[in-house]
């Protein structure tokens, strides 16, 4: 049986056992009380019926003489010989009154009723005696109308028989109460005789109470056991015992049946019973009582180990009072001194946790914890200043990791010195931390500024050191947001970031940089996607080649659309995706569609030279460039690669190499974005490009400003100089297409010339174009432009 | 006196019918079911055509004897007187209620006698008023040849070779008026008879008993 509890399991166990003893013992006790009660009570009755038939045999015998006196009378004898009725009848109610006899009856020598009850009594006398030649008087039970009789019969001889004399008693209730008070005990008496089917039957008001065919199975039984048993009656359960009675013809069978009801049998051991049940409840009650104590006082002690041990997992301080000396007492010392030790670990660990071991000081882990505390306790504006210290790296190779501690460890205190509240840490090995409350937004800066002012002095490291320290500072303060403790911290090493990647001293955290930063991941996550799904489009922008007067070429540019994002700036992406390396399917994907493209222009008999942008970090990949070049060697046209600028060439002899291969396979080159970027004039020594692209940025101003109109035509001049083309890039109005055109400019590319466009609307574009404008003529570009726009858009 | 003279008057004749010649002797014995012989039985044999009747002088005595009737069965023809002579030392009260003639003869004491005549045919039950167990018959038979078996049962008679109705009576014989009969032929020379009968009880009373 499954118990939740131990006090209950032992309560259960020992009360249980007990009381299961106590239980057969009051058993045992009944039954034996029960069983001795019965044997008594039917010894008894044994001897009721051996009583109950000496009174019997002495009644009979009673009426016996007196009826054989009547027989034997001569006077009688004469009257009954002469037929003398009257004398007879006279005689034999005189004999009848004096006897006390119920009734009688005198049969004639032929055994017919002569004189007295010539009824049924009379009738069943004549039946019960008829061929009896018996010639003493005799006496038995004799059934009238199932009723039994005691009868006694004497015959009248003289010296032949003239007859008989009878006398009958009917047994009824009050014939039967009179020798149940002979007895002393409350004995039912009842007379049952014998029909012709073998059942028994006695007076229906004495035997209602019992059903027929148990009694009488009983009766036999009885007969044959001849002892007392157990018997059913609507009365309860009734000792009862059989014994057999003569009968008046010597056949009819009947018996005398003497019950007792048990329960009057049982009543005199009442008194011990209930004693014996007394002791039985009282001692159940007081084992149970003491099995609860006893489990109780087992279990308390286990129980106060428990809650002790509960609460030292919920980490406070627990010990366990000892009260005795027994083994539980052992347990709860052993515990006491596990709880003692696990508290000093604990304590230590938490130390070692929380502690910059090589300073002493308060680690990130602390100073999250201090930040948390100081959120919960004070709901004012509070700051978090993250200070990095320049150069760490170099002053600890330089002076000792030994000294690079120290000087931490002085900077802490130099931080505490100034601000009585701050709470100083060490974030990272050149990073420190400090939090101060009450502080509004307005304070934050001019407090990083004091403590940038501080720093930034000489600091005296040892006794005879001092070392001139550089630090840069990330500022977050709490402002409205609701941060939780790591991310206030991590704010402040993110502007920390941002300072020192703009090589200032200070930044205060921005929250709409930091989001873009956040957001830059999950573009890069559907660049990703985008790539694999190639939902990137390739647009064309046609460039304008002065000379040929036609559209000449084309630059490729990719376009990305995305389904929740829309139109994603493609400076963006492409940034992004020279970043994490997919720049290289981004490009092969751009390529392979740039040569199908080229080729279905070619099949309809346009020529289209078609400029790809290709990354200088691409350049540095040899794998990569020969994958390139075998695909541009199936090109059906013109190639030109655009060496863009946005990122540096890693390797620039491989990259060298690589721009030698790609012109000597028939590519061309073009420098890209030129006067923006990185390129120099070692740069444009080196790379034998065929054209350069002269940045937007010049071209837009080269309308209002002096100078950079001269400086596009410096360069025009230059390129030429050097064998190269030159693109302006950026061609919106006419004014500027003109200006161009006076200026050398080979080829230019603009919103002014077309916007850039899907390959659908390339190829009416340049049909159109090369139909209507044939031949070009410079004055009628203005017209011209404000065509394309028209297509463009 | 005058019961003698009476007795004379029977014995006579009855001397004289028992010399004819051509008579013969017939035994008869009477058993009960299990062969044991039945005493006091009365035999009697009714010739079918008429003969004369022997003489039977008599005397005929019921004594009373020890508190017993004596003989228990005595078998008288009818019209003879019987006498009932007290040899006992005490009183007794004889009577019989007996519809063939009853009669009672009040105390009488030791010596004395009392005589009493049967003319009708029957049975006479006797018993005595003041001795329960004393009982006796007397049988008065129409019938010329009767006789009353021995203890051991058997009777014998003289009877004229004639044919009739021998018949056997006992007062305990479980037969109509306690008798059965046969029809038999008497030859010359002796002849012997044996009824095989069913008693109702003892053949005899027991002492103490009726």
């Amino acid at each position: 049986m499954p118990f939740k509890r131990l006090s209950t399991k032992l309560a259960v166990m020992y009360g249980g056992l007990f009381s299961l003893a106590l239980l057969l013992i009051a058993c045992a006790c009944y039954v034996a009380v029960i069983s001795y009660a019965r044997a008594s009570v039917q010894q008894e009755l044994q001897a009721n019926a051996q009583v109950f038939k000496r009174i019997w045999t002495l009644n009979s015998d009673g009426l016996q003489t007196n009826a054989a006196l009547l027989s034997r009378d001569f006077g009688f004898r004469q009257a009954l010989a002469t037929h003398d009725m009257a004398t007879v009848e006279s005689a034999f109610s005189n004999l009848q009154a004096r006897l006390k006899a119920q009734t009688g009856v005198i049969l004639g020598a032929d055994g017919a009723p002569m004189v007295g009850d010539r009824g049924s009594f009379g009738q069943a006398a004549a039946q019960s005696l008829r061929g009896n030649d018996g010639l003493t008087p005799m006496a038995g039970i004799m059934a009238v109308d199932g009723h039994p009789y005691q009868a006694v019969a004497a015959p009248v001889m003289a010296p032949d028989r003239l007859g008989w004399v009878v006398f009958g008693t009917r047994l009824d209730v009050t014939e039967m109460q009179n020798m149940q008070a002979l007895s002393a005990l409350p004995i039912q008496a009842v007379v049952l005789t014998q029909t012709r089917g073998g059942l028994w039957q006695g007076p229906a008001e004495q035997t209602q109470d019992f059903k027929t065919d148990s009694l009488s199975f009983f009766i036999d039984q009885s007969l044959l056991t001849r002892s007392a048993s157990m018997v059913e009656s609507s009365r309860g359960s009734l000792i009862a015992v059989a014994t057999p009675l003569p009968a008046l013809d010597g056949q009819q069978k009947s018996v005398l049946l003497l019950t007792y009801p048990m329960s009057q049998a049982l009543k005199t051991y009442r008194t011990l019973l209930s004693v014996l049940l007394g002791i039985g409840v009282l001692g159940l009650g007081f084992v149970v009582v003491a099995s609860l104590y006893l489990s109780r006082s087992l279990v308390r002690p286990i129980l106060a180990l428990k809650d002790a041990a509960f609460t030292l997992k919920e980490g406070r301080s627990s010990q366990v009072e000892v009260k005795s000396d027994d083994e539980m007492a052992d347990l709860a010392r052993a515990f006491n001194a596990m709880a003692i030790s696990i508290e000093d670990r604990e304590r230590d660990i938490t130390r070692l946790a929380k502690t910059d071991t090589a300073t002493d000081l308060p680690n990130r882990s602390a100073f999250e914890d201090y930040v948390s505390a100081l959120r919960e306790r004070t709901q004012d504006d509070m700051v978090v200043i993250a200070i990095g210290i320049e150069r760490f790296a170099h002053i600890r190779a330089v002076w000792g990791v030994t000294y690079a501690h120290t000087l931490v460890s002085r900077l802490q205190s130099v931080l505490t010195g100034i601000f009585e509240r701050a709470y100083v840490a060490r974030l990272s090995h050149d990073t420190l931390g400090l939090t101060l409350n009450g502080c509004n937004p307005e304070q934050a800066l001019p407090l990083a500024r004091a403590i940038l002012s501080r720093l930034s002095k000489r600091i005296k490291v040892t006794d005879d050191q001092s070392l001139d320290v550089g630090v840069t500072i990330g500022v977050y303060h709490i402002g409205t947001a609701h941060p939780t403790a790591d991310e206030m911290i991590e704010r402040a090493l993110i502007a920390l970031d941002q300072a020192r990647a703009a090589k200032t001293s200070i930044v205060v955290f921005d929250a709409r940089i930091y989001s873009e930063l956040a957001d830059n991941l999950l573009l890069t996550d559907q660049l990703y996607a985008a790539l694999q799904q190639k939902q990137m489009q390739v647009y064309y922008q046609p460039k304008f080649s002065y000379r040929e007067g036609r559209i000449g070429s084309a630059e490729a540019l990719v376009s990305w659309q995305h389904a929740e994002r829309g139109f994603v700036s493609p400076q963006r992406f492409v940034r992004i995706a020279e970043e994490t390396g997919c720049i290289r399917d981004l490009t092969l994907q751009v390529l392979k569609t740039c040569l199908a493209d080229q080729k279905r222009l070619k099949d309809q008999g346009i020529d289209l030279d078609i400029s790809i942008n290709y990354s200088g970090r691409l350049l540095s990949d040899e794998q990569f460039n020969a994958q390139t070049l075998a695909l541009c060697d199936q090109a059906v046209g013109r190639i030109c690669l655009e060496i863009t600028e946005t990122a540096v060439i890693e390797d620039p002899a491989i990259g060298l190499a690589a721009i030698n291969t790609f012109v000597s396979h028939g590519i061309e080159i073009s420098i890209d974005d030129f006067g923006t970027g990185l390129s120099s004039l070692a740069y444009l020594k080196q790379i034998p490009a065929h054209e350069l692209k002269i940045d937007r940025s010049f071209i837009m101003e080269i309308e209002s400003g002096q100078r950079d109109a001269l400086l596009v035509r410096s360069t025009i001049e230059m390129a030429h100089g050097l064998g190269m083309k030159v693109t302006a890039e950026g061609v919106e109005t006419g004014t500027a297409f003109t200006l161009l055109q006076a200026m050398g400019c080979d080829i230019a590319q603009g919103y002014g010339i077309a916007r850039p466009m899907a390959f659908d609307l390339l190829v009416p574009f340049l049909k159109d174009f090369a139909r209507k404008d044939e031949p070009v003529a410079g004055a009628a570009l203005p017209q011209k432009l404000s065509k394309t726009r028209k297509v463009a858009g | 006196m005058k019961t003698v003279s009476v007795r004379f008057g029977l014995v006579l004749p009855c001397l004289l019918a028992a010399l004819p010649a051509g008579a013969a002797s017939l035994n008869v014995t009477v058993t009960d079911a299990g062969g044991r012989p039945v005493p006091s039985a009365v035999v009697t044999f009714a010739p079918a055509s008429g003969t004369s009747v022997p003489d039977r002088p008599g005397p005929y005595v019921m004594a009373q004897k020890g508190i017993r009737f004596a003989p228990y069965v005595l078998a008288v023809p009818a019209g003879a007187t019987v006498d009932f002579p007290n040899q006992d030392r005490v009183n007794h009260h004889v009577y019989s209620f007996s519809p063939v003639q009853p009669f009672q003869f009040p105390l009488y004491g030791p010596g004395k006698k009392r005589s009493l005549r049967f003319d009708h045919p029957g049975t006479i039950a006797l018993a005595c008023n003041i001795h329960d167990m004393m009982s006796a018959y007397i049988r008065v038979v129409d019938e010329p040849y009767f006789a009353t078996t021995d203890e051991k049962g058997q009777a014998s008679l003289d009877l004229p070779a004639n044919a009739g109705t021998l018949a056997v009576w006992q007062p305990q014989l479980d037969a109509p008026d306690h008798s059965i009969s046969r029809k038999f032929t008497m030859s010359a020379g002796s002849a012997q008879q044996t009824f095989s009968v069913r008693l109702k009880g003892e053949a005899l009373p027991s002492g103490g008993a009726y």
